[in-house]
């Protein structure tokens, strides 16, 4: 098992890691012990860092959305994704699930107009033979649907005693609130006490005026419940890992 | 207990705000609830993929309702027969595996060729290309739920390694308990 293997790594690969800043905090401990790799570090930091894709690398790409369902077989994501690469696409965004024993993948794929087209003939031919039904639609992003700029969006974490009709409240108070539901992910949980909770966790595009609403709303709900803004979450991910590795090290 | 069944259904259409709500309504009305549920917007469009059960006159009233409902409102439904949940396979456990990667075309590919290539099978998956808060690069993070058989622990990690990407494997559940803790982490 390789765990740490720092020293058989080559310099381009030792800078690229020493400067990533999931491990900068491990890192600048092990620096003032590592002669070969401080010099890295100093020689990463006073020269331009190398080139890596921006946040205009795919600007002038399209998107196109792709929904896959069928009965559940190992490798159908490697087949997919693999077919996806080969037509020279990116996929952006991945959500994969087995649901009662089918195999749903929900893909946002960018690509030239070529690539989507290629991947759009390929993929078709690929359910046919795999017997997956599977749709792509090219995104056609209108003026009127543009996004709104006084809009933040706010992550709402809740759990629930499993009964029905706790999505529908949730989504409910959303609403009145004046939000928009941009993502949704929830699932009944069995409890180690043997009662089952549904777990939620929403991504909501709200105005920030209107989040004290949606706060108290959700309050007077039967749930237990925490919000916070989408960026605050998903920096803390990096931290959970960075927890979990320092719980692995003691 | 009265008996229960379940459907899975999948609904798509042009995003417009209130649709979540719309959905999750039909279900409560017809006394359903979500066993598994996840709603998306990407790009112009709004996806759902859920798996809904209840009594099963009532599952299979939503199941001739929702496709008609749909099309009034502009989403194409699917609905689809529950096929057992298939679980981890004997000998298998689940892992947890977290990838954190600067963004490059076919990283999705190579992460799952070399799952594939050692059976594992993936039981989740939600991955995101993301711009770095601190250099504005565009980086790749995946979060999957992952079945490995315990016999080929050590292979999966060889493969893992290969692809050059930085990641965090962890059981789900303690796979030997009392035993040596079974993580690998690359890129530490």
């Amino acid at each position: 098992m390789k765990i740490e293997r720092h020293l058989d790594m080559t310099p381009d690969e030792l800078s690229e890691l020493i400067l990533h800043p999931m491990f900068l905090p491990r890192w600048s401990d092990h620096l003032d012990k590592c002669d070969r790799c401080y010099a890295l570090f100093k020689a990463a930091t006073a020269s331009p860092a190398p080139e890596r894709p921006g946040e205009d690398a795919y600007a002038g790409f399209e998107s196109a959305m792709l929904i896959a369902i069928g009965r559940d077989r190992p490798g159908l994501a490697h087949s997919l994704s693999s077919l996806l690469a080969v037509c020279g696409c990116t996929i952006e965004t991945a959500r994969m699930r087995q649901l009662g024993g089918h195999f749903t993948m929900l893909l946002r794929v960018l690509g030239d107009s070529e690539s989507l087209e290629a991947a759009r003939r390929s993929v078709a031919r690929w359910g046919e033979a795999e017997e997956i039904e599977v749709e792509m639609h090219r995104d056609v992003r209108t003026a009127e649907r543009a996004p709104r700029r006084d809009l933040r969006l706010f992550r709402l974490r809740a759990a629930a005693h499993e009964r029905a009709g706790v999505v529908d409240e949730l989504t409910a108070v959303i609403v009145e609130a004046g939000g928009d539901v941009k993502h949704l992910d929830g699932r009944i949980e069995r409890r180690e006490s043997g009662h089952q909770t549904f777990d939620v966790q929403i991504d909501v595009a709200l105005a920030e005026a209107d989040l004290g609403p949606l706060m108290r709303a959700v309050r007077a709900l039967d749930v237990r419940s925490m919000i916070e803004p989408v960026e605050a979450a998903e920096s803390s991910v990096a931290g959970r890992i960075t927890e979990l590795r320092k719980e692995m090290e003691s | 207990m009265s008996a229960r069944t379940a459907a899975v259904v999948v609904a798509v259409g042009s995003d417009r705000p209130g649709l979540a709500n719309s959905v999750a309504h039909r279900v409560k009305e017809a006394d359903c609830t979500f066993e598994d549920a996840r709603m998306e917007t990407l790009g112009s469009y709004f996806a759902m993929m859920m798996r809904i059960s209840g009594a099963p006159s009532n599952v299979e009233r939503l199941r001739k309702r929702l496709p008609g409902w749909g099309r009034e409102h502009g989403l194409d439904v699917s609905t689809f027969d529950d096929l057992r949940e298939p679980g981890p396979r004997p000998g298998e456990s689940r892992f947890s595996l977290r990838v954190d990667a600067i963004e490059r075309t076919g990283i999705v590919d190579r992460l799952t060729r070399a799952l594939s290539d050692c059976d594992v099978n993936v039981a989740r998956l939600d991955a995101k290309i993301i711009h770095s808060a601190f250099s504005g690069e565009l980086r790749f993070i995946l979060e999957a739920l992952v079945e490995v058989q315990e016999s080929r622990l050590s292979e999966v990690w060889d493969a893992l390694d290969e692809t050059e990407l930085d990641y965090v494997l962890i059981p789900v559940t303690d796979v030997r308990a009392g035993g040596a803790p079974a993580f690998a982490v690359r890129g530490a």
